[in-house]
């Protein structure tokens, strides 16, 4: 172990303690963890120096969950183990399936919540999220040492209640203490407001890879307020690559292609689609699989003209989002750009048009989401003197089902949350003693346009004649967006307090169940990180060795080497060996630690070496690439 | 920050009704940059971010849901008027058709038909939204002038000598309907 930490010098040298925070930007296509350090919010990056971590989750046929970027190198390879834009499936139910949508994975029901078949059993879409989420805590621990106390996750402005419900969950069973669901849009005005301690109203764009958000918020008095949301749940980067794999197709006169050429061509369209954000015109060469070449060029017009479609669909929801904020494009005073795709020219020059202004893209539009979650996540833990207030809003109206499968509105879209309202509901049938009440969400009249959230009986309501009980429902969207139903009869003098969690597809024993197994899987993930630790160490350590003895062989008796070079035979057969976990940890860390003692005289003779020739500080591993 | 709100005096500001959570008189008439100044300090100190992990945080999810409630209240013409009839003991039903007068409800059938006929015309439809909005404002003023008149004296209290007010209070939810349909028809007009 004391082979890997290399201690670095640590200038932070903080004076005091604080409670360390982080903001997790869950994205459809790429997720970042995010924290302030030194005053300054900072991406995390893990082991491979990246920031950017492809939400692809890969359940191999071993116990192996990969998460990222070697997850994502296995979509070709074993798409239907490969878990690609999970996102879209939070909240979900099997139901809710687009049927146009060909999926690679084996879906499954299972009391009614959609499940995908992998190789570790059937997985559903908050499970999977969790392993990501997992992932990213894991990417902080390793950067800041600790566990941190708590998180701020990011979700869409658009989501609704069961996906919100959903996060959470995913967010808990990978062990983090949320702090609070944000919206991404928000998010990112954090991020900008903060900076430019501006006063006044933004607009956000995010175009993502597969989503778009547009939302306007205000501030003032350092109150933040987001006034509307709007946008396109299948609109992003992708829709503008599959413009241009199409017209690759159609130039090279490609007709019927493997699964693997179109993971090849569609990355290529990605490549010329960010290509051109810099040059007039790109100039590309592909063999496909049966040996075709693909060959052409693209101009920039030219894929102005293909996407002509896509940035008039992307720029409608600017409309509407002004509509519903009853502004002006003239009360905006701020456009900030947010989401890998809104580096797109064409939509650039489209909204500069629009709103006669120049942009804020000088925060990384990838980052700046997880940057105002860590921003935010710094503030509710107490870190920042910053006296400002978040107020959101709910994106969808909350209404109940009434006769004639009509929806009634209770809470529009676009009220400032928390909100409380309450309902009065009165029997029909003389003695009736239970009634059923159909929660859902959306904008639409129709029971069946709207999405379902919940579906209760009220029981134990006092026998009375039609119209006389007085059942008042009161429906709670707290700070997270996220429902709860309380019921109480008024007449009669006990107000018998009824509360209702909302189901939203999972019931209580299923919640209970996979926090439970979360738990468990933990435990298992934790043993086998000591593992992979444990096995790491000593190849580490038979590394270093046997290169010390092959450079300094000659310092040592053959007594000694034989000795050590037992040592390393013994610690190098356990290391193979096919036995429990723990036990297997237990004595590979026991052999590590004989074979580290068997080399102290080694090191101590390499030390004298090293002194006699002027060396000093350095140990016996200096030679190995450690 | 916490801690200058007891419990009990977060209990206090659920029973308080819209007008005394912000430390308002009891008048139609409001002072809208003190309101909002009020509002914002209340949130700034009662909102569930500032109670994470503190015992009161199911508590301040209600009292933040009664200022915003109470905020958006005095923010709607309408429901100002309603609540203020409130306080001065007249319940409102809106979902019961009291006899309105004939001019008005043809005055009424003629906005529908005007708004049949813009069909899909974004332009003719914002015309009319903000014909909608001229008259709210109209009557707006007009109720405002007819709680002034009353004060607060309590023999004016009762059906009879709020009668105007009433009935201005239940054409501007006529009106706020209409516009709510012109709404979605703009919308529907993209």
């Amino acid at each position: 172990m004391a082979l890997l930490q290399i201690a670095e010098p640590d200038n932070s040298g903080e004076p005091h303690k604080r409670n360390i925070a982080i903001g997790i930007d869950l994205g459809t296509t790429n997720s970042l963890v995010a924290t302030i350090k030194n005053a300054t919010p900072v991406c995390l990056q893990n082991v491979d120096n990246e920031q950017l971590i492809p939400s692809v989750v890969y359940y191999a046929p071993d116990e192996t969950t990969l998460v990222g970027t070697s997850a994502h190198a296995m979509r070709v390879i074993d798409p239907a183990n490969t878990i690609i834009s999970v996102k879209r499936f939070m909240g979900r139910a099997f139901s809710d399936l687009d049927v146009g949508i060909t999926y690679p994975y084996h879906f499954a029901k299972h009391d009614g919540i959609l499940e995908i078949a992998t190789n570790h059993g059937y997985k559903n879409p908050i499970q999977i999220s969790a392993d990501i989420l997992r992932e990213l805590k894991n990417i902080a621990i390793a950067n800041l040492g600790e566990e941190p106390l708590g998180a701020v996750i990011t979700v869409p402005a658009y989501f609704n209640d069961a996906q919100r419900q959903a996060t959470k969950l995913a967010s808990q069973m990978a062990g983090l203490n949320v702090l609070r669901l944000l919206a991404e849009p928000t998010a990112a005005a954090i991020a900008y407001g903060l900076d430019t301690k501006n006063e006044g109203t933004f607009l956000v764009y995010d175009l993502g890879g597969g989503t778009l958000d547009v939302s306007i918020l205000q501030l003032s008095n350092g109150v933040f307020k987001v006034l509307a949301v709007s946008g396109d749940t299948h609109l992003g980067g992708d829709d503008f690559d599959q413009r241009i794999f199409c017209h690759i197709l159609e130039k090279a006169h490609l007709t019927e292609i493997s699964d693997k050429d179109t993971a090849v061509l569609l990355n290529l369209a990605k490549f010329i689609k960010e290509s051109l954000t810099d040059k007039d015109t790109v100039a590309v060469n592909k063999v496909m699989s049966n040996g075709q070449i693909v060959s052409l060029k693209i101009s920039r017009d030219e894929f102005y003209t293909m996407s002509e479609q896509l940035v008039q669909k992307s720029i409608r929801p600017i409309k509407k989002v002004l509509h519903d904020a009853k502004l002006d494009i003239s009360a905006i005073d701020e456009i900030i750009m947010v989401g890998g795709s809104s580096r797109l020219l064409n939509i650039r020059e489209q909204i500069t048009a629009i709103f006669n202004k120049p942009l804020l893209t000088n925060i990384d539009p990838d980052k700046v989401v997880a940057i105002g979650a860590a921003i935010q996540a710094n503030v509710l833990v107490g870190n920042s003197k910053d006296d400002y207030l978040l107020l959101d809003v709910t994106p969808l109206s909350l209404g109940i089902e009434t006769m004639g499968n009509l929806v009634e509105k209770i809470i529009p879209r676009n009220s400032t949350i928390p909100i409380t309202r309450a309902q009065d509901f009165t029997t029909y049938k003389d003695g009736q003693n239970a009634m059923t009440i159909h929660v859902l969400q959306g904008e639409r009249e129709l029971v069946k346009d709207c999405r379902s959230l919940a579906r209760f009986s009220l029981k134990g309501i006092p026998a009375m004649t039609a119209g006389a009980a007085r059942i008042r429902v009161t429906f709670q969207i707290d700070a997270d967006g996220l429902l709860s139903v309380i019921a109480s009869e008024q007449t009669t003098g006990i107000s018998n307090n009824i509360e209702i969690k909302p189901s939203f597809g999972l019931n209580d024993e299923q919640v209970a169940n996979m926090l439970k197994s979360s738990i468990s899987n933990a435990k298992i993930d934790m043993h086998n990180r000591l593992l992979a630790e444990a096995v790491l160490d000593a190849e580490a350590l038979i590394d270093a060795t046997a290169n010390s003895l092959s450079q300094n062989g000659e310092l040592l008796s053959e007594d000694e080497k034989n000795k050590i070079n037992q040592s390393i035979l013994e610690l190098q057969k356990q290391l193979d060996a096919d036995i429990e976990i723990t036990e297997k940890t237990h004595i590979i860390k026991k052999l590590t630690a004989s074979l580290n003692e068997a080399t102290g005289n080694f090191a101590a003779t390499l030390m004298d070496l090293a002194v006699k020739k002027g060396l000093t500080g350095r140990n016996i591993y200096t030679g190995t690439n450690l | 920050m916490i801690g200058t709100f007891s419990t009990e005096d977060l209990n206090k500001i659920l029973r308080q009704n819209c007008f005394e959570v912000f430390g308002l008189p009891l008048q139609y008439s409001i002072d809208q940059s003190l309101l909002n100044n009020k509002y914002q300090e209340l949130q700034k100190q009662l909102h569930p971010d500032k109670f994470i992990n503190h015992p009161d945080s199911l508590l301040s999810i209600r009292v933040s849901a009664h200022i915003n409630d109470s905020y958006n209240t005095l923010n709607s013409p309408l429901l100002k008027s309603i609540a203020l009839l409130q306080q001065n003991g007249i319940t409102l039903d809106l979902n019961v058709d009291k006899e309105l007068p004939a001019d008005f409800l043809m005055e009424q059938m003629e906005l529908y038909e005007e708004i049949e006929d813009a069909s899909h015309d974004t332009g003719k439809l914002n015309d009319l939204a903000q014909k909608l909005i001229d008259k709210v404002r109209a009557l707006s003023d007009k109720i405002s002038l007819g709680f002034a008149s009353k004060g607060m004296d309590s023999r004016l209290r009762g059906n009879d000598s709020y009668g105007i007010i009433i009935e201005d209070t239940k054409k501007m939810a006529f009106y706020n309907k209409i516009a709510h349909l012109i709404d979605q028809k703009i919308e529907e007009s993209w």
